[in-house]
C-alpha cells in the first residue's frame, strides 16, 4: 500500500517475525511528539492509538506595507507567499498482531521522546492480560477503560466522522460495496462485534448501549479450526485459502439430501444444509482451500443468523459489523449479507464498516481524550497515511494482504474550523455531492484514473519549481510521487479502498499526499503572478463592461464568469495551453469558448430573472485564482452589489490546486477595494462579506465537508483603505450561521470541480447559477458536447 | 438407549461396514410378518419403522371344568394354566448409518416373507436420494411423505403416547433426568430437530406448523468436522471422545481474554468467549479429546441459542429437541439446555426425547397408517 510505496519494499510482512525491526516512518508515525496512547489488545490483534502533532509547512499570504516608502514603489507581485511551520492535530491509529506486542511495546518506548504522558488508555481482553508488560516497557500507568464502552464509542465516533464509513455488500455488483452517505442520526442500531468471539450490542444513544448476546463463533474459531485443519497458522492466508475454495466439496447441501430444490419449504437446493456434512462419511482427502471455504461460510452464516435475530427481537433494522474477522473479505460480507437477507426476508439490512478493527481502540482514546473533548471537533480521515480497505482479488496483491495481516493504519486530521451544512440545502439527507461515483461507473474510473496519472509528472514538477530554494524538493517530490501513484494503484485494484471513489476523493488523496511531503501549495507562486496580472487588467475590464447597455453587460458579465474559468491549472488541456504559452488571455479564452447555445443554456431564464426585483443576498463559491476570480468573479460580484444585492464570497480555507484560498481572496478583495469604490463601500458596509469553506478540496461538499482543511491560520489583517478592517469580525462566524443571518436566496456555484464533479444534481431552496466550462475533452464527450463547452444551469426550486 | 437396551446389543454399529453380515434376530426383528414399512433416510443415519405381529407364547389359566364328573375330583390347584400362542401387535423402529443402506435393504428383501404390502412411505433427504435404490431392492412403491409433515406428527405422536417421553437436563443432580409427564395440550412448542442440519419449526397444532429457521451447524458438522480433526469416523466414537476432554485446552474462555470473569458484562470467567480460540495461535498439538469436546460445545451452544432467540421470536416458552445428534450424551444436553438458560434467563425451557431419532419415522408410519385410520393406543 501507501506505506509500501515509500520504503520500496512490499515483501515486510512475510518475513516478519516476533524480533521484526519496524520501519518507524512508516508504521509508527509522528511517535516523537505523541501525546495520548490508548491500546486494544483483543485476542489475536493489538490497536495502538495515538494522538500526536504534525509539523507542516504551509503558505502564508500577507500584503506589502504600502505605507511608508514602499507604497511608492511599483510591486510586480501584489502580496507576498512564506513559508511558515505549522502545527496541527492528527490521530494515528496502528493494528498489529499481538505476536509483536513485544517488539512494538520496545520500539514506542525507543522512539518516545516526549514522555509528558503519564496514562495509557487501555481496552480489549488483552489489557488484562499485557497490563504489567506495557507498565513496564512504556512507563505508563495502564488506566483499563471498559470493552464495551470503548467499542459503541468508537463505532458512534466513526459514524459520524468518517465520510463512507459504512457500506452494504451487494452481490454481483462491481464493485460490491456501495457505500453510505452519513447520516446525521446514527441511533439506534446493532453492532456486531467480530473478533475472536461475538458480542452483540444494542445502541440506543451516545450513552446508553446493552450487550444483548454474543457468540462464541467468531474470528478466533476461523483462525483455530483452520489452523488445525489446514496447518495454516496465518489469518490472511486462511481467507486467501478460502477464497479459492469450493464449500460444497465439503459441505452436504439441500441437493445433497434432498437431489434438489426442497420444495415444501422452499429451500433452494444450494443452501448447505449441514457444515463439514460430507467429511463426516466420505472416506477422502478434502482440500485446504474447500475447508477453508466451508468453515468460513459456516461461520459467517452463523452470525449473520444470530444477528438477524437479535435484530428482529430488538425491532431494529440496522446492523453494523465490527472487529477484525471481516477484514473487507468479500466472501465473508457476501455469506453474512446472504444470511440476514435471507433469514429477515430483507427486512434487516448488514452494514459493514471500513475500520471495523479500530473501534475499540478509537473508543479507548476518546475515552483517554474527554478533557480535551475531541467530539467538539470535526475529523477528517487522512488518505495520505491510512492502508485501504483491502480488495476482493487478493492474489492481485497478495504481498499487500500480507502486510495489512500484520500492520494496517489509520490517520485522522483534526479540522481546524467545525463543518455543518449548508443551510439551503433542499434535503440534506438525500444530497450526494458527487455526480458521479467511480466505483460503479467502470469507464468513468479507468479514464479518471489514467487522467490523473498522466497528470502526476506535471504536478510533480510544480511542486518543485513551488519551493526553488529547498534542497531536498525534488526527493520530496520523488515521494510524493511514489505515494501518490501507489494510490492510484491502489485504486485501480480496489476502487473502494477509500469508500466511494469520486473525482473529489481523487484530488483530495493528491492534496493529501502532497501535504503529507511539505508541498503545502505548489501553485502559490502561480497565483501570485496570476494575481498581479489580473489585478493589474482589472480597471480595464471594469471599464469595458460599465460602458456597454445593460443587457448586454449581463451577458457580458456571465462570459466573463465562463472565460476565467478557461483559466484552470488543474485541468490538463489547459495547463497544457499555460505552459506553452504564457500570453493566453482573458479575451482569448473568451474566443474559446463555446457559442450559446451552450451545452446547458439557462441564460434567458436567468437574464429574465435579472429583470427582475433584486436578489437579497447572494452566496458564491469561487474558483481559481487571478483570471478567474478577479476578472470573472469580481465584476459579477460588482453587479450584483450594485443591483443591491448582499454577496458572501467563499473561498476555500486552504490551497487545493490553483483555487483561490481564503486568504488570498482576502487580499485580493483589499486591491480591488482600493480600484473600485463599489467594492470599496461594500465590504466597508459588510455588504460584501469573505468568508472561508472550511475546505481544502477543488470540490466542493455541501452537506458535510469534511475535507481536512489546512490550517488557515491567523486571521489575515486585511488593510481597508482607512485601516478599518471590517473582515475580521467575521471570520470566527460560520458560513452556514452566515448564511442563514443574510438570508441567502442565490447560490452560485462556479467551475468544474464545484458545479460539475460535485452538485450538478445538487437541489438547492433556493435560486441556484451553476457554471463552469468543461476543460476535459472525455467528460465534454460524456455530457455530449466537445472541448470548452459551456454549462449555465440556472434552478429556481418548485414552489 | 432405549432402542440399543431392546436390541441386546449396543456394539453393532460400531462393527458395520458395507458387506456386513446382520444378526437378523437382533437387528431386523420380525421382519417376516412386517406389514407396513416407513423410511425415514437423513443425512446421515436411516431409520427404518415397521409394523409386524409378534407371536408370543402367553401362559392362560383356566378355571377347572366343575361340570360333569371332574366337578367330583378333588383337585389341588385351583385351576389350570396353559400355554398358548398368541399374535400381538408391535411397531419396530431401527436406525444405521447410511453407509449400510444398501446391505439393509437387501436383508430386508431376503426377510421379507410376507408380501401383500406394496409401498413404503418414505421420508427425510435420503427418500429423494435412495428412491430409486429402495424400489429396485424391495420393489416396494416409495411413497415420498413431506419431511416436516412426518416430524412434527411423530413428535406429536410421542409426546401424548409415550409416557415420560420428554425430559429436562438437570445438571448436578442425580440422576441428571427429570422426566416430564405428559400434558394433554402439547402445543404450541419450537421442534428443533438436530439431524445432519438443524431445522427449527414452530408447531401450533396437530396439523399447523411452520419450518422458521434452520442452521447447518448440526450433528453433520459435529461429525465431518470430527471426523476431520480426530481422524475418527465413527460418530458415538467421537461422543465418547468427547466426553473424556476438556475444551478449556482449545478454547479461548472469557479468564483467558480478562483473566477473570468480565465485570462489566456480568460474564463469568468460564464462559467460552471464542471456540477454538488457543488453536490460533498456539504452536501446540491438541488431544482428540479436547478437540472432540471443543466442538461438542459449540455446536452445542450454537443450538442452544438459536432455538431459544426462535422461541423468544415467537413467544414460545418450550424447545423440544429431536433429531439423532443427542442420543442422551449429557455434554450434548448439558451445553444446550446450559445455553437455553443462559440466553433466555430461565425463561425457556429445553426438553429432550428419548426417541428423538425416530420422530420422522415414526411420522411417516403415521401417514402410512392413516389409510386405516384405526384409532390405537400405543
Amino acid at each position: 500500500m501507501a506505506e509500501r510505496g515509500a520504503s520500496g519494499s512490499g515483501s515486510s510482512g512475510d518475513s516478519l517475525d516476533k524480533s521484526i525491526t519496524l520501519p518507524p516512518d512508516e508504521i509508527f508515525r509522528n511517535l516523537e511528539n505523541a501525546k495520548r496512547f490508548a491500546i486494544d489488545i483483543g485476542g489475536s490483534l493489538t490497536k495502538l492509538a495515538y494522538y500526536s502533532t504534525v509539523q507542516h509547512k504551509v503558505a502564508r499570504v500577507r500584503s506589502f506595507d504600502y505605507s511608508g516608502k514602499d507604497a511608492e514603489q511599483d510591486h510586480e507581485p501584489p502580496y507576498e507567499i512564506s513559508v511558515q511551520e505549522e502545527v496541527t492535530a492528527r490521530l494515528h491509529f496502528v493494528k498489529f498482531e499481538n505476536t509483536y506486542i513485544e517488539a512494538c511495546l520496545d520500539f514506542i518506548k525507543d522512539h518516545l521522546v516526549n514522555t509528558e504522558t503519564k496514562v495509557i488508555q487501555a481496552t480489549g481482553g488483552g489489557a488484562y492480560k499485557f497490563k504489567d508488560l506495557i507498565e513496564e516497557k512504556l512507563r505508563l500507568r495502564v488506566d483499563k477503560e471498559d470493552v464495551m464502552t470503548c467499542l459503541i464509542k468508537g463505532c458512534n465516533f466513526v459514524l459520524k466522522n468518517i465520510p463512507h464509513e459504512a457500506f452494504v455488500y451487494q452481490k454481483d455488483s462491481d464493485p460490491e460495496f456501495k457505500f453510505q452517505t452519513n447520516h446525521p442520526n446514527i441511533f439506534p442500531y446493532l453492532l456486531v462485534n467480530i473478533g475472536s468471539g461475538v458480542s452483540i450490542v444494542k445502541v440506543e444513544t451516545e450513552d446508553r448501549f446493552e450487550w444483548i448476546g454474543g457468540s462464541s463463533i467468531g474470528g478466533g474459531t476461523f483462525w483455530g479450526l483452520g489452523a488445525l485443519l489446514t496447518k495454516t497458522k496465518k489469518f490472511d492466508e486462511l481467507l486467501h485459502l478460502a477464497s479459492k475454495g469450493q464449500h460444497a466439496n465439503v459441505d452436504m447441501l439441500v441437493q445433497d439430501v434432498y437431489g434438489g430444490a426442497h420444495q415444501t419449504l422452499g429451500l433452494s437446493g444450494n443452501l448447505i444444509a449441514s457444515s463439514f456434512g460430507k467429511s463426516a462419511t466420505a472416506d477422502r482427502e478434502f482440500s485446504k482451500e474447500d475447508m477453508a471455504k466451508s468453515l468460513l461460510h459456516m461461520i459467517s452464516n452463523d452470525i449473520g443468523q444470530l444477528a438477524c435475530l437479535y435484530a428482529k427481537l430488538h425491532c431494529l433494522d440496522r446492523v453494523y459489523f465490527g472487529g477484525f474477522f471481516i477484514r473487507g473479505h468479500p466472501v465473508t460480507m457476501r455469506t453474512i449479507t446472504y444470511s440476514i437477507n435471507f433469514f429477515s426476508k430483507g427486512e434487516v439490512q448488514a452494514l459493514f464498516l471500513r475500520h471495523e478493527g479500530y473501534l475499540g481502540a478509537i473508543g479507548a482514546f476518546l475515552k483517554g481524550a474527554e478533557q480535551d473533548n475531541p467530539n467538539q471537533y470535526s475529523w477528517g480521515e487522512n488518505y495520505a497515511g491510512s492502508s485501504g480497505l483491502m480488495s476482493s482479488s487478493p492474489e492481485l496483491c497478495p504481498t499487500q494482504r500480507a502486510r495489512s495481516g500484520t500492520f494496517d493504519l489509520l490517520e485522522m486530521d483534526r479540522l481546524e474550523r467545525p463543518l455543518v451544512n449548508l443551510p439551503l440545502l433542499l434535503d440534506p439527507s438525500s444530497y450526494v455531492p458527487d455526480t458521479v461515483d467511480l466505483t460503479d461507473d467502470a469507464l468513468a474510473r479507468k479514464y479518471w484514473l489514467t487522467c490523473f496519472e498522466e497528470a502526476l509528472d506535471g504536478v510533480v514538477k510544480r511542486a518543485v519549481a513551488s519551493q526553488p530554494g529547498s534542497v531536498d524538493a525534488a526527493e520530496r517530490a520523488e515521494k510524493f510521487r511514489q505515494k501518490y501513484w501507489s494510490k492510484l494503484q491502489t485504486l485501480r485494484h480496489q476502487p473502494f479502498a477509500y469508500g466511494t471513489l469520486t473525482v473529489r476523493s481523487l484530488l483530495d488523496t493528491r492534496e493529501h499526499c502532497l501535504n503529507e511531503f511539505n508541498f503545502p501549495d505548489p501553485y502559490s507562486k502561480v497565483k501570485q503572478k496570476e494575481n498581479g496580472v489580473a489585478l493589474k487588467c482589472f480597471p480595464r475590464v471594469i471599464r469595458c463592461l460599465d460602458a456597454l447597455g445593460w443587457e448586454e453587460r449581463q451577458l457580458a458579465l456571465v462570459k466573463g464568469l465562463l472565460a476565467g474559468n478557461v483559466f484552470d491549472w488543474g485541468a490538463k488541456a489547459v495547463s497544457d495551453v499555460l505552459e506553452s504559452d504564457p500570453q493566453f488571455g482573458f479575451e482569448e479564452a473568451k474566443m474559446k469558448l463555446q457559442e450559446r447555445p451552450w451545452l446547458v443554456d439557462s441564460y434567458s431564464k436567468w437574464l429574465q430573472r435579472l429583470k427582475g426585483p433584486p436578489h437579497k443576498c447572494a452566496l458564491i463559491f469561487a474558483d481559481n485564482s487571478g483570471i478567474d476570480v478577479i476578472l470573472g468573479v469580481f465584476p459579477f460580484v460588482r453587479e450584483l452589489l450594485s443591483r443591491g444585492t448582499e454577496v458572501i464570497l467563499a473561498c476555500n480555507s486552504g490551497p487545493a490546486l490553483n483555487d483561490v484560498t481564503y486568504c488570498e481572496s482576502l487580499i485580493v478583495a483589499e486591491r480591488i477595494a482600493a480600484m473600485d469604490p463599489v467594492v470599496h463601500s461594500a465590504l466597508r458596509e459588510e455588504r460584501l462579506l469573505l468568508m472561508q469553506t472550511g475546505s481544502s478540496s477543488p470540490c466542493l461538499d455541501l452537506r458535510y465537508p469534511k475535507t481536512p482543511a489546512r490550517t488557515p491560520g491567523p486571521p489575515v489583517r486585511v488593510r481597508a483603505a482607512e485601516g478599518h478592517s471590517p473582515l475580521v469580525g467575521r471570520l470566527d462566524k460560520g458560513l452556514a450561521v452566515l448564511v442563514r443571518e443574510r438570508g441567502a436566496d442565490l447560490v452560485v456555484i462556479e467551475g468544474m470541480g464545484r458545479a460539475v464533479h460535485t452538485n450538478y444534481y445538487a437541489a438547492l431552496r433556493c435560486e441556484s447559477l451553476k457554471l463552469a466550462v468543461i476543460k476535459n475533452s472525455w467528460l465534454a464527450e460524456r455530457l455530449g458536447g466537445r472541448l470548452f463547452s459551456v454549462i449555465f444551469k440556472y434552478e429556481v426550486p418548485a414552489e | 438407549m432405549a432402542e440399543r437396551g431392546a436390541s441386546g446389543s449396543g456394539s453393532s454399529g460400531d462393527s458395520l461396514d458395507k458387506s456386513i453380515t446382520l444378526p437378523p434376530d437382533e437387528i431386523f426383528r420380525n421382519l417376516e410378518n412386517a406389514k407396513r414399512f416407513a423410511i425415514d433416510i437423513g443425512g446421515s443415519l436411516t431409520k427404518l419403522a415397521y409394523y409386524s405381529t409378534v407371536q408370543h407364547k402367553v401362559a392362560r389359566v383356566r378355571s377347572f371344568d366343575y361340570s360333569g364328573k371332574d366337578a367330583e375330583q378333588d383337585h389341588e390347584p385351583p385351576y389350570e394354566i396353559s400355554v398358548q400362542e398368541e399374535v400381538t401387535a408391535r411397531l419396530h423402529f431401527v436406525k444405521f448409518e447410511n453407509t449400510y443402506i444398501e446391505a439393509c435393504l437387501d436383508f430386508i428383501k431376503d426377510h421379507l416373507v410376507n408380501t401383500e404390502t406394496k409401498v413404503i412411505q418414505a421420508t427425510g433427504g435420503g427418500a429423494y436420494k435412495f428412491k430409486d435404490l429402495i424400489e429396485e431392492k424391495l420393489r416396494l412403491r416409495v411413497d415420498k411423505e413431506d419431511v416436516m409433515t412426518c416430524l412434527i406428527k411423530g413428535c406429536n405422536f410421542v409426546l401424548k403416547n409415550i409416557p415420560h417421553e420428554a425430559f429436562v437436563y438437570q445438571k448436578d443432580s442425580d440422576p441428571e433426568f427429570k422426566f416430564q409427564t405428559n400434558h394433554p395440550n402439547i402445543f404450541p412448542y419450537l421442534l428443533v430437530n438436530i439431524g445432519s442440519g438443524v431445522s427449527i419449526v414452530k408447531v401450533e397444532t396437530e396439523d399447523r406448523f411452520e419450518w422458521i429457521g434452520g442452521s447447518s451447524i448440526g450433528g453433520g458438522t459435529f461429525w465431518g468436522l470430527g471426523a476431520l480433526l480426530t481422524k475418527t469416523k465413527k460418530f458415538d466414537e467421537l461422543l465418547h471422545l468427547a466426553s473424556k476432554g476438556q475444551h478449556a485446552n482449545v478454547d479461548m474462555l472469557v479468564q483467558d481474554v480478562y483473566g477473570g470473569a468480565h465485570q462489566t458484562l456480568g460474564l463469568s470467567g468460564n464462559l467460552i468467549a471464542s471456540s477454538f480460540g488457543k488453536s490460533a495461535t498456539a504452536d501446540r498439538e491438541f488431544s482428540k479429546e479436547d478437540m472432540a469436546k471443543s466442538l461438542l460445545h459449540m455446536i452445542s451452544n450454537d443450538i442452544g441459542q438459536l432455538a431459544c432467540l426462535y422461541a423468544k421470536l415467537h413467544c414460545l416458552d418450550r424447545v423440544y429437541f429431536g433429531g439423532f445428534f443427542i442420543r442422551g450424551h449429557p455434554v450434548t444436553m448439558r451445553t444446550i439446555t446450559y445455553s437455553i438458560n443462559f440466553f433466555s434467563k430461565g425463561e425457556v425451557q429445553a426438553l429432550f426425547l428419548r426417541h428423538e431419532g425416530y420422530l420422522g419415522a415414526i411420522g411417516a408410519f403415521l401417514k402410512g397408517a392413516e389409510q386405516d385410520s384405526e384409532s390405537r393406543c400405543w
